[in-house]
């Protein structure tokens, strides 16, 4: 271990103990603090995280570090996480919340300094340390984000080093990081090799996976209603939030009406021919993932890229395909206002395309679906793997949470097993407590009174002995 | 498809069509195999699954299946016209190649 890293994790140690004795009260006039603080920054440091980055948006980066700041913290100010959580008489059992310790926090560059606030807030509430690694393209935005949360902190009486920051930090000290003993978890919201070392580092993770949401206009839907709110979440920081819509799929006998809007709203379809030239400025050479420097670039930069023939006010480039995988590029995850589009002739086929999709690195994230049918909207939801299926909404807004829905406001979307993640839950604060349980003596009568020896006995079979087991006690 | 017929084998070129009808369930996944087997026997063009009637697959249904692509190789094979929860058997069992 390097002396550097070391030390890092003395401090947080060190943190993490002194943390522990902190009450209830204490914890959450921390928190108010720091949300304050961030929230007061929340401009300069959308200003400042766009530049730094080349990518997305200001203004929707303002909304970002809002959604991290105001809602997170109304999301999670009333819970307890501090001592008895929770008591249940009748069952003996008693919830005592304790804090992990040590938590490492993985910001991607796509959502800098709103990660970087989302997570001191969570980790703060459950009084666990945090140790913030940015993004290399990230990294003088996230230290500031971090020196405001801290600073405030600090204010507040908060432990000293609760809050630490990487200035550099090279990947084999990444590594090192991961796998510190000292280290109680990691958060880790990046592309999936960064995720994929998490979980391989022996530190219990919390991870995301790729997204690659398609959404359903179903025939019943609001078509202009439909338009407006893909193109709100398409466009929305042009395109970074992995829950964002990477495919429309539609009916034939709805597809001319939702074309012609989405036409009217600033799409563009691309030509056959098209397609290619496009695909040559958002992905990479071998056309299997993104290229890096399309990343929440607006469409009009990239539609002159790739010398398509559109005015300056483009917002969405639409290219029509006929199948999903490798063999059709723009099927998978870009991370800007591109977005494939696929006519089906049916619910069913519709519904099996949508699963294509879903299947193709997107498995456990995020699908839509804008219908008025509930019966359609249960059965598609059937179908698909995703841990949000968000009906009429936008997806980036809605995968998110708490504007558009009442899940929990979170920068970190879990996406199951099929993600490789522990969980499908938008993660906050819950996620970042051990949970011990009192348990009292509460005796399983029917287990006390039981005569052991029939259990002994082979010949007996099952329904005999539960008949024995159960007697009085249905 | 006629009386507790399950399956219906068409030979069109050098393709075998199977239209496949109902539950396939392990009762009638067997019911279908020997008819299945003995037109897979030695047979050299490309396989055909028809879904479209299907509303069950049991695992000895996707045995045949797997009996078909081995027959036919990996570019021989395809399932066409499943329905969505039949579809998502095959994408879940990692048999999406399969798919047509």
């Amino acid at each position: 271990m390097s002396v550097e890293i070391d030390r890092i994790m003395q401090n947080a140690v060190a943190a993490a103990g002194v943390f522990s004795q902190y009450s209830q009260e204490r914890v959450d006039r921390i928190v108010r603090a720091v949300c304050k603080a961030a929230f007061a920054r929340r401009v300069a440091l959308a200003k400042m995280a766009a530049e730094e980055t080349g990518i997305g948006r200001w203004q929707d980066k303002v909304l970002k570090n809002v959604v991290a700041t105001q809602l997170v913290y109304n999301d999670i100010k009333s819970v307890k996480t501090v001592g008895i959580i929770r008591e249940d008489p009748q069952r003996g059992i008693v919830e005592i919340a304790q804090p992990m310790g040590p938590i490492l926090a993985i910001i991607p560059v796509t959502n800098p300094t709103s990660t970087v606030f989302f997570k001191v807030l969570i980790a703060l509430k459950t009084r666990n340390p945090l140790v913030i690694s940015p993004s290399g393209k990230a990294r003088k935005c996230c230290a500031e984000a971090a020196r405001v949360c801290y600073e405030a902190a600090l204010a507040e009486d908060a432990p000293e080093d609760c809050i630490q920051c990487l200035d550099s930090c090279s990947h084999e000290q990444t590594q090192e990081l991961m796998s510190h003993k000292s280290l109680a978890l990691i958060l880790a919201t990046g592309g999936p090799s960064l995720v994929k070392a998490a979980y391989s580092s022996g530190t219990p993770a919390i991870g995301v996976g790729a997204g690659n949401t398609p959404v359903y206009v179903e025939a019943t839907a609001d078509i202009p209603f439909a338009v407006r709110q893909i193109l709100l979440s398409k466009t929305f920081d042009y395109g970074t939030i992995c829950a964002s819509e990477q495919a429309v799929v539609v009916e034939r006998r709805t597809a001319p009406a939702l074309m012609e809007e989405f036409r009217r709203n600033g799409g563009y379809f691309l030509s056959p021919e098209e397609i290619p030239k496009l695909e040559a400025v958002v992905l990479d050479e071998k056309r299997a993932r993104m290229n890096p420097a399309s990343v929440g670039q607006p469409a009009a930069k990239l539609a002159r890229l790739a010398g398509l023939p559109v005015t300056e006010d483009v917002r969405l480039l639409l290219a029509p395909l006929e199948g999903v995988g490798p063999r059709y590029p723009l099927s998978g995850e870009i991370l800007a206002p591109v977005i494939a589009f696929y006519v089906t002739e049916d619910f069913s086929s519709a519904v099996n395309r949508c699963l294509d999709l879903n299947y193709f690195n997107g498995i456990g994230h995020t699908v839509s679906i804008f219908s008025n049918d509930r019966d359609k909207i249960s059965r598609f939801a059937l179908m698909m793997n995703a841990g949000r299926i968000l009906v009429n909404q936008p997806s980036s807004h809605g995968g998110v949470g708490g504007m558009f829905n009442t899940l929990s406001p979170s920068l970190t979307l879990g996406c199951g097993t099929g993600g490789k993640n522990i969980t499908t839950d938008n993660v906050t604060a819950a996620h970042l407590l051990n949970i011990q349980r009192i348990a009292y003596r509460r005796e399983n009568q029917c287990f006390t009174r039981f005569n052991v020896a029939a259990w002994l006995d082979e010949t007996r079979a099952l329904p005999s002995i539960e008949e024995e087991y159960d007697r009085n006690y249905l | 498809m006629e009386g507790n017929a399950m399956i219906e084998i068409k030979q069109d070129g050098n393709k075998l069509l199977c239209t496949f009808k109902g539950f396939m369930d392990t009762s009638n996944s067997g019911r279908v195999e020997p008819q299945l087997r003995q037109a897979l026997d030695g047979y050299k063009g490309s396989i055909v699954f028809d879904l479209q009637e299907v509303d069950y697959v049991a695992s000895a249904f996707i045995r045949l299946c797997v009996a078909a692509h081995r027959a036919a190789g990996a570019e021989g094979f395809t399932i066409v016209n499943s329905k969505p929860p039949v579809k998502k058997v095959f994408m879940i069992s990692g048999l999406q190649g399969m798919l047509g």
